[in-house]
């Protein structure tokens, strides 16, 4: 890759790798951190990197600095995780955005990424799988479990509603 | 894989799981033929299974199976995954259960929609500018920088030398072109400023030759204006009226005006009128008296100051040596 091919990837790519991350840790600076830590390692690598393959690439490290991100903060995440599976509460929610992102916080970590891979980026299974590190069979599981806990969810809301 | 005292109980083991090959059961069976120990170990081990329970079946299993079969075709059907087959399972599962209606609409909802509003903040800071190869190493860094500010400089300093120098002239030659443009007015006549006049608008050559008169013509060359002059030559080419070309020595004039101080400026005049003199010399001849040459017309270019010399008084060979023109020359008066 070169230099100018490179700050095309920024053009192209730092926005949807910040979506994903951001959507899923919540945090917009850990967000930022690692979207610039998944760049920086890419600029390291610049000549191992074919153009075709920058946008995997990409996600692949900033999944996995995500995860090592979970991981640091996984105290303050298993006690958040508790409060919000144990005890559901119905807030009062202006529109379906609103109820999915908030259904979205159901899920696990794999579930949720992979969710997001699958609708915001259109990856397939083998793609997922790259990312995550997951086979494919398992990369379908996740999707379908995590698509029945969305259901669930939005269900139960459109029932109170 | 033979069968040996060491192995045997897998075997065994596979043989009650029913999970051997028939020929391996054979060799099962003939291995215990052969080993009386080991086949009452293997009744006594045969003796030790479970007997068979009747099994007992759970319909409700059967109905949660049914609710995720049917949901996984949702999810399939949503994830663009499902094949012929499944397709008209999943229509004829909801003709018979239109429940599964709202189900699909509920699997609908469960797709994500990226939040394009969430965009990376600075993407400048992610960017990454092209820098000449050489901008890499910080001791070329350095080095280029050096050099760049030594070529800075020397330029300014060659540039404010050489304004000095002019300037400096310039004052000089002002000064003394005064007193010798008011003595080249009482010194020439009327006639002989026309002839100069005439010699200014008119091929010099050719008139002098009609005059039969000694020429000797010399051109200024390359003078550039102020401030961006450098050193130089004037190319004198003598000729005469009999066509003899002689050649001069150049005369670097500016650079002469350079070196000589503000309190020897005569020594100009004479330098100019000795060098003149020296070629007019070889011309004409030291004894040759009756001859008295005009110098008319040396423009000094570089200052844009007129320097007029008048006649030689030692020698009487020269009467007027003037620098106002393109050009100069010795006449015969």
């Amino acid at each position: 890759m070169t230099v100018n091919e490179y700050n095309n990837c920024v053009n192209q790519y730092a926005d949807g790798v910040f979506r994903f991350i951001l959507k899923n840790i919540k945090d917009e600076d850990k967000a930022k951190d690692i979207v610039q830590d998944a760049f920086e390692k890419l600029w390291i690598k610049l000549s191992d990197i074919d153009a075709a393959t920058v946008k995997s690439y990409l996600f692949t490290i900033a999944y996995n600095g995500m995860v090592d991100a979970i991981r640091r903060d996984k105290f303050v995440g298993d006690i958040e995780s508790v409060k919000d599976n144990n005890f559901i509460t119905f807030n009062n929610y202006n529109d379906l955005k609103e109820i999915l992102n908030e259904a979205l916080s159901k899920l696990n970590d794999i579930q949720r990424a992979v969710i997001l891979l699958r609708d915001y980026e259109g990856y397939n299974y083998n793609e997922i799988g790259k990312i995550t590190g997951l086979s494919e069979s398992q990369v379908k599981v996740y999707i379908y479990r995590a698509r029945v806990i969305l259901k669930e969810y939005i269900g139960n809301l459109y029932r109170v509603i | 894989m033979s069968i040996n005292r060491n192995n045997y109980e897998t075997y065994l083991i596979d043989y009650l799981d029913g999970t051997l090959h028939p020929y391996e059961v054979t060799e099962v069976l003939l291995f215990l033929d052969q080993h009386a120990d080991i086949k009452a170990e293997f009744f006594e081990m045969n003796n030790v299974l479970l007997p068979k329970t009747k099994a007992h079946f759970n319909s409700s299993i059967l109905l949660k199976s049914v609710q995720d079969r049917n949901e996984l075709l949702l999810v399939k059907e949503i994830e663009s995954d499902l094949s012929n087959i499944e397709t008209t399972e999943l229509q004829a599962a909801i003709k018979q259960n239109p429940n599964l209606i709202s189900e699909q609409k509920l699997f609908t909802l469960t797709i994500q929609q990226p939040d394009y509003s969430l965009i990376y903040p600075n993407k400048t800071e992610l960017k990454k500018q092209i820098l000449p190869i050489f901008w890499f190493t910080p001791f070329l860094r350095i080095a280029s920088v050096i050099v760049f500010l030594s070529v800075i400089g020397v330029i300014y300093y060659k540039n404010t030398q050489q304004h000095q120098h002019i300037v400096y002239n310039n004052q000089n030659i002002n000064k003394k072109t005064n007193t010798l443009k008011a003595f080249e007015q009482t010194k020439l006549t009327s006639n002989q400023t026309k002839e100069i006049g005439a010699q200014k608008n008119n091929n010099t050559k050719t008139y002098l030759e009609k005059n039969k008169e000694v020429i000797i013509n010399a051109i200024i060359v390359n003078v550039e204006k102020v401030p961006t002059i450098k050193p130089h030559l004037i190319n004198m080419n003598f000729s005469t009226n009999t066509n003899q070309p002689l050649n001069a020595p150049i005369l670097n004039y500016v650079k002469q005006i350079k070196v000589v101080e503000p309190d020897q400026f005569e020594d100009i005049k004479s330098l100019l009128a000795r060098k003149v003199r020296q070629n007019t010399n070889k011309l004409i001849g030291e004894s040759d008296t009756n001859r008295q040459i005009t110098i008319v017309g040396l423009i000094n270019k570089t200052t844009g100051v007129d320097l007029k010399i008048d006649n030689d008084t030692t020698s009487g060979r020269i009467n007027h040596f003037e620098l106002a023109a393109l050009d100069f020359f010795w006449s015969k008066k």
